[in-house]
């Protein structure tokens, strides 16, 4: 059984963001502009311990992107994986979310006798949240979305606890399936000092568009969404009033009917 | 193309909250794409929520009430949803960000090849176009944006949108088949533990909380009073990390799964400083011994023990 793993290479939450003339750039001032999708921790994790516990035989990390993306899939092989493979073409550039589906489904296809993709919950630059289910879709695969544990996975089916808004569900599903996973699923380890060696030595293999068999369009002039239009958080504005009185009686007194005023309770 | 189209989400025969959000939000853009609004109830035993979709503002209802619908699985939902939208075409599909409307909201996209923009915090109609806010890039950024051709599908993020308000209005809904049968849903629901009695921080009008700023027990008096006075329920009670030599960070990532690691020492520490105290020393040893056997060393967990008595005897 081969597992793929999706992940993606994303701006750190720590990064500190500017936008001139649209274009968004970042830096960090720990010096890691860029990490893992910290969702795509957990869908790592996740991965390599269907190979430990549940007998997978490959664990695939993929990623859609340019060549900066290898160092995403370089932490995905020092912290387990057995293979990444990078899909790499600038005929995808600006595809919308259903596009990049397209992709992944395409790519997923291509590695053969997969029976669980894997993606994390949601990446923080587009915050999206839908890669999981509309890959599914185009694989015409079960998808099985927000993930909190996997308790089964045998004779071709796979048994897992979904946390949804109201509760935990648990669902049996046939094989093979797409998945998304939450955070409550696990714990996800550090790379260790002999993957990070493997890793460092690995060569990654990278797919274009002419070795995927895509069904339907990709890129900016297929894409159904503009997202173009990005910019800073407006700061706040508001002011203060400061409370006098001789008492606190008095001052809560004030405060009270400003509350009422203000129709605040 | 017409039709401002909203999906009910709704269990047990009631309209959940985010949906008369939406309904609330599609009035508003309906009103100004002079559209109606048309509600889509599915679900088992939702004659009830179709008549509350009248009321709150629908014009028309399109209903399915059928035994497969009972228990959300998306295979159920996103063929018939999927079918009624390539049939009818409407301009506008919203739905609620919740985990069940994320995943009916993808599924139709990508059944559908239509333009998906999930998570909208705000939306205002541009012409025949809903642009809507997003918040991107960690949540330091936002963005304006839109579907530039067909059907535009926008999910609406839980309480940034006010709900609609009854209207007295009443109708007749328009019934229809559900479009798989049992046997053709793979996915089996064998268990479900619901959250009923606790309370849903998502559903809170106003919520107090208080943090490590407030010093140790004493200063959450003033917050419990508050929390009296405006008739609230604690809902959750989250252990305080205190400085224990580290240093407590929020980022994600590596320092965040350090300090996530080093929370299980603190634990033991939560009588100190909650309004309650929970925890004794059995649940220390627990958490050390059982839950982090498997990363503390013997070394590691004496040396967290006699950091921990240090504190808790302090
Ligand atoms: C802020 C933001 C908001 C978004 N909002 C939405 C939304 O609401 N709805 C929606 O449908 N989609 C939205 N998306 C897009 C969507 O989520 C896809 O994930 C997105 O198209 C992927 O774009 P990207 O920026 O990650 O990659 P892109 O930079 O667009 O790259 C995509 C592909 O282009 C190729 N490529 C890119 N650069 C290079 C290079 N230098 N060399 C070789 N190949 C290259 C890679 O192969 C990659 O597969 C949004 C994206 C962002 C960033
Ligand atoms: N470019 C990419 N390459 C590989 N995986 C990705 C990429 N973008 C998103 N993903 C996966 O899809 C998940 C959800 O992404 P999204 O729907 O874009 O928020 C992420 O957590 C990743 O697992």
């Amino acid at each position: 059984m081969k597992v793929v793993v999706c992940t993606k290479q994303t701006p750190s939450t720590t990064a500190v963001f500017s936008v001139n003339n649209g274009v968004v750039s970042w830096d960090d001032p720990g010096g890691k502009p860029n990490v893992v999708n910290p969702w795509d921790e957990y869908a790592i994790e996740e991965g390599i311990r269907l190979k430990e516990n549940h007998g997978a035989a490959d664990v695939i990390a993929l990623s859609i992107g340019g060549e900066d993306s290898k160092e995403a899939l370089k932490t995905a092989l020092a912290m387990g994986c057995t293979d990444a493979m990078l899909v790499s073409d600038d005929a995808f550039a600006g595809s919308d979310a259903v596009g990049n589906a397209r992709v992944w489904a395409a790519a997923i296809n291509q590695l053969g006798d997969v029976q669980i993709a894997i993606f994390g919950k949601l990446t923080i630059d587009d915050n999206m949240g839908a890669a999981a289910m509309l890959t599914a879709r185009k694989l015409g695969w079960t998808p099985l979305t927000f993930v909190s544990a996997i308790k089964e996975v045998g004779n071709g089916s796979i048994t897992v606890e979904r946390l949804l808004d109201d509760g935990k569900e648990t669902v049996t599903a046939p094989l093979p399936v797409v998945i998304n996973v939450v955070k409550e699923i696990n714990e996800p380890r550090y790379p260790s000092f002999m993957g990070i060696r493997k890793a460092n030595r690995a060569t990654i293999p990278v797919l274009t568009g002419s070795d995927l068999n895509v069904d339907g369009a990709t890129g900016a002039a297929a894409s159904k969404v503009d997202w173009s239009q990005v910019f800073p958080i407006p700061p706040r504005e508001g002011s203060v009033e400061m409370i006098a009185g001789d008492s606190v009686e008095e001052q809560v007194e004030i405060l009270v009917d400003k509350l009422f005023e203000e129709k605040v309770i | 193309m017409s039709g401002v189209w909203v999906w009910i989400e709704n269990s047990n025969g009631a309209m959940s909250t985010i949906s008369r959000e939406v309904i609330g939000a599609a009035r508003t853009v309906a009103d100004e794409l002079r559209e109606d609004v048309v509600a889509i109830v599915l679900g088992h035993d939702v004659a009830s929520v179709a008549d509350e979709a009248f009321d709150l503002g629908a014009d028309e209802v399109i209903g399915c009430d059928d035994e497969t619908l009972a228990n959300f699985r998306v295979e159920a939902y996103g063929p018939l949803l999927a079918q009624l939208v390539q049939e009818r075409e409407p301009v506008v599909l919203l739905f609620g960000e919740s985990t069940r409307g994320s995943d009916l909201s993808a599924w139709v996209a990508a059944e559908t090849d239509a333009g998906l923009v999930p998570d909208a915090i705000a939306i205002e109609v541009d012409g025949e176009t809903v642009k809507a806010t997003r918040s991107v890039f960690a949540n330091k950024l936002l963005s304006t944006t839109f579907v530039k051709d067909g059907l535009q599908i926008v999910t609406l993020r839980s309480r940034a949108f006010p709900q609609a308000e009854s209207t007295g209005n009443s109708g007749d809904a328009e019934w229809v088949d559900a479009v798989v049968a049992e046997g053709d849903i793979p996915t089996k629901i064998v268990g479900f533990e619901g959250k009923e009695g606790t309370v849903s921080l998502t559903d809170a009008s106003i919520i107090v909380s208080g943090g490590r700023g407030v010093g140790g027990p004493e200063g959450f008096e003033p917050i419990q009073a508050l929390v009296d006075v405006l008739g609230g329920r604690w809902a959750l009670r989250v252990r305080l990390l205190m400085r224990v030599g580290f240093r407590m960070s929020t980022r994600w990532g590596k320092r965040a799964r350090l300090s996530a690691r080093i929370c299980t020492l603190p634990v033991a520490l939560v009588g100190r400083f909650s309004t309650r105290p929970v925890c004794a020393h059995r649940k220390l040893l627990w958490r050390l011994t059982k839950t982090r056997k498997r990363q503390f060393s013997v070394w590691r967990s004496m040396g967290l023990w006699a950091i921990c008595l240090r504190f808790c005897l302090h």
